[in-house]
């Protein structure tokens, strides 16, 4: 009957704020999940992730220039907590399918090899780059929590390379290391060895919780 | 001369002290006399205007200290060879007595200059002109030397057997005291002047275009540091405008119309103040994500108008740093531990606990940072619960919905919260005067208070809001 792209013409007509909803300003973070760089054959760094450095680079040095170190410090605390738990939310956008275009059907965006190394290269970039903005004399940046947060978000990503068996494993071995909803979401994923299974991660959580049920008899 | 004679051939201690009487009192007279003259000169009541150069002018003290420094040498060339003024020490003025003046005029042939003529190159020299600003600071003065003067007539009583009540009666029906006329100046003079000046300053540095504009340095290359940065026009015009009327507030007495009045007039133009502010923060914040989500208003009304965000973003350990390095303590609440059995606790000349403790302490710190750490986890979950729709990419259109400043707005934003958080730390550090007792009356101040905490909350909004601004556009 119709195609997709009469569908895409039909709504470009008949909707004037279609163009505006396209070319509106789009936020950093939330445009890595739409970014083509994660199902392409080459690993690359989105120009968001590349933007968003060179945003707050220039944000900090502004802020330090005119308002002082005090001021500056503390508009880019909490940073280090907040980009790795949104390029989990990334990866959980496109694993649940959230918010997918109605024209793009039922099947998710697959991520490939490359969008894999490339979330890893957005992870290593924002890491680096969020150190030197950060960590100034009198900063409130902590490299511990930065660690340990950016390590989280870079073993939630590297859970999509895994096949089905071996995320099933992992995740055994490491329950709780995650929240239901991101695990649910890894499971949902189209990744490079293994189709997405939304059932997976119930079946696993049901024999979680036998298992713990069956030791607290013993 | 006399004096001694005097001595000498008086009987007993009482009747001593009822001929000294008439002595002391002519003398206070003069004494009196000479200082009301001295502070005529030096408040200069008929010239002092409500000009409003001092303002904006930082410069103004050297450039009056030149000028009139050139003028007495224009006029009267040699002064300075009187000995008033050392010019080889460079240390200040050297204020002689009056009697060591006489004879050194005497000794040497020079002529005696006249209070005015004196008070001139002593303001010159210090770099200040004759002004009826500074009243209180002579009157402060001539508070502590009137007590003293009068606990030395106390003394003097007690030793001579004296009735001080029925001097202390004859003493008022005399003419004008230099106090009283101090306090006159004051009331009809100084206050309307201070009330002016903080009115209109704070207006006419508002109604510039830039008012809140961030004041970029001219050699962008320059490295500054945190202390000559500049604050806003307004912020920096209101701090100028008032800090006359809060030096004067402490230097009053705590209690009487004239401070009620000081008062007054701060809370005045702090009103004008806060309003212009808000209004700017309106709409420099309108529209904005980072504003919906900090809950829209202002923050202040006790905190009726803050989301629940903001209030988690207040308790993570950022926000108090944040606090401290403006010098605001945030409050903590106290945890109620206390039982009604005290705990036991091990002795710690015993050996074995002592060791233990040794242990203990090994990774105490350790263990503290853990905790510290832990638990500031805790609150950041509890500040991204507050922005989980936020959070959810697809609910915001992938970010297509959200509204974010632009880099003017935000060094607009950075600047008015940079030079609001400074000012209240000035005007702050300015109500806590060093007197312990004054501060306490002064602190009870409730208008005063609040007007400067509205201020501080004003800030730490902004600050908020650029912050958030940050993780928004992230």
């Amino acid at each position: 009957m119709f195609t997709r792209k009469t569908v895409f013409v039909g709504i470009l007509c008949h909707c004037p704020n279609f163009l505006l909803f396209f070319f509106r300003r789009i936020k950093h973070m939330a445009r890595l999940c739409t970014s083509g760089a994660l199902s392409g054959s080459v690993a690359r760094t989105p120009s968001c992730v590349t933007s968003l450095g060179e945003y707050l680079a220039l944000t900090s040095d502004t802020i330090h220039e005119i308002a002082g170190s005090a001021l500056c410090t503390y508009s880019v605390s909490s940073l280090e907590e907040y980009i790795p738990l949104l390029l989990m939310r990334v990866v959980e956008t496109i694993g649940l399918r959230d918010g997918s275009p109605p024209w793009c059907g039922d099947i998710p965006l697959k991520i490939t090899i490359a969008g894999v190394a490339s979330l890893e290269k957005c992870r290593a970039t924002l890491q680096r780059e969020l150190k030197s903005i950060a960590d100034f004399e009198g900063s409130f940046w902590n490299e511990r929590i930065a660690n340990e947060s950016f390590e989280h978000a870079a073993s939630y990503i590297s859970l999509i390379e895994k096949s089905g068996d071996e995320l099933l494993a992992y995740l055994r071995s490491n329950w709780g290391e995650f929240t239901d909803n991101e695990c649910r979401a890894m499971f949902a994923i189209n990744g490079p060895r293994r189709k997405g299974d939304r059932a997976g991660f119930d079946i696993l959580r049901e024999q979680m919780a036998s298992a713990a049920s069956k030791s607290r008899r013993l | 001369m006399m004096s001694v004679e005097f001595i000498n051939t008086a009987r007993d201690p009482e009747e001593f002290f009822t001929a000294l009487q008439e002595n002391i009192d002519m003398t206070e007279k003069c004494i009196q006399e000479e200082v009301k003259i001295f502070l005529q000169a030096c408040l200069n009541v008929s010239e002092s205007s409500s000009t409003m150069n001092f303002i904006f002018n930082r410069n103004s003290k050297d450039s009056s200290k030149k000028s009139s420094i050139a003028n007495l040498t224009q006029d009267s060339p040699g002064l300075f060879s009187l000995g008033i003024i050392d010019e080889d020490s460079g240390v200040g003025p050297q204020i002689i007595s009056r009697e060591k003046k006489k004879s050194d005029n005497e000794s040497s042939g020079r002529t005696d200059i006249g209070t005015e003529k004196f008070v001139s190159i002593l303001f010159s020299e210090m770099g200040l002109a004759p002004d009826v600003r500074h009243a209180p600071l002579f009157r402060n003065i001539l508070n502590t030397w009137n007590k003293s003067i009068e606990d030395m007539k106390i003394e003097l009583a007690a030793h001579t057997g004296g009735d001080w009540r029925d001097r202390q009666g004859s003493e008022k029906k005399g003419c004008q005291t230099a106090m009283e006329y101090l306090d006159f100046v004051i009331e009809r003079h100084l206050l309307q002047i201070l009330q002016n000046d903080a009115e209109k300053g704070t207006i006419v540095a508002l109604e510039r275009e830039d008012a809140f504009a961030p004041i970029i340095p001219n050699n962008i290359y320059l490295v500054r540091s945190d202390e000559d940065r500049r604050s806003c026009f307004a912020c920096e015009a209101f701090l100028n405008s008032t800090t006359p009327l809060f030096t004067a507030i402490n230097q009053l007495p705590s209690t009487g119309v004239n401070l009620t009045k000081l008062i007054d007039a701060f809370v005045y133009s702090s009103s004008i103040f806060i309003g212009r502010v808000k209004n700017y923060m309106n709409i420099l914040c309108r529209g904005k994500s980072a504003h919906a989500l900090l809950g829209g208003g202002e923050g202040g009304n006790g905190g009726k108008l803050e989301s629940k965000y903001s209030l988690a973003i207040k308790e993570r350990s950022a926000f108090k740093e944040f606090m401290l390095l403006y010098g605001f303590r945030v409050d903590r609440k106290k945890k109620k531990t206390r039982t009604s059995i005290p705990t036991l606790k091990p002795s710690t000349l015993d050996s074995k606990a002592r060791y233990a403790n040794n242990d203990n302490n090994n990774d105490g710190n350790h263990t503290a940072i853990q905790e510290n750490d832990e638990d500031e986890s805790k609150r950041f979950l509890k500040e991204i619960k507050q922005i989980a729709n936020f959070l959810n990419f697809s609910k915001n259109e992938f970010g297509r919905e959200l509204v974010v400043c632009t880099a003017e707005e935000t060094n607009n934003c950075a600047t008015l919260a940079d030079s609001l958080l400074r000012l209240a730390q000035q005007l702050d550090s300015a109500l806590k005067c060093k007197s312990r007792t004054r501060s306490k009356a002064l602190n009870s101040n409730k208008s005063l208070e609040s007007a400067i905490l509205t201020i501080r909350v004003l800030g730490i909004r902004m600050a908020l809001f650029c912050r958030v601004d940050i993780i928004v556009h992230t």
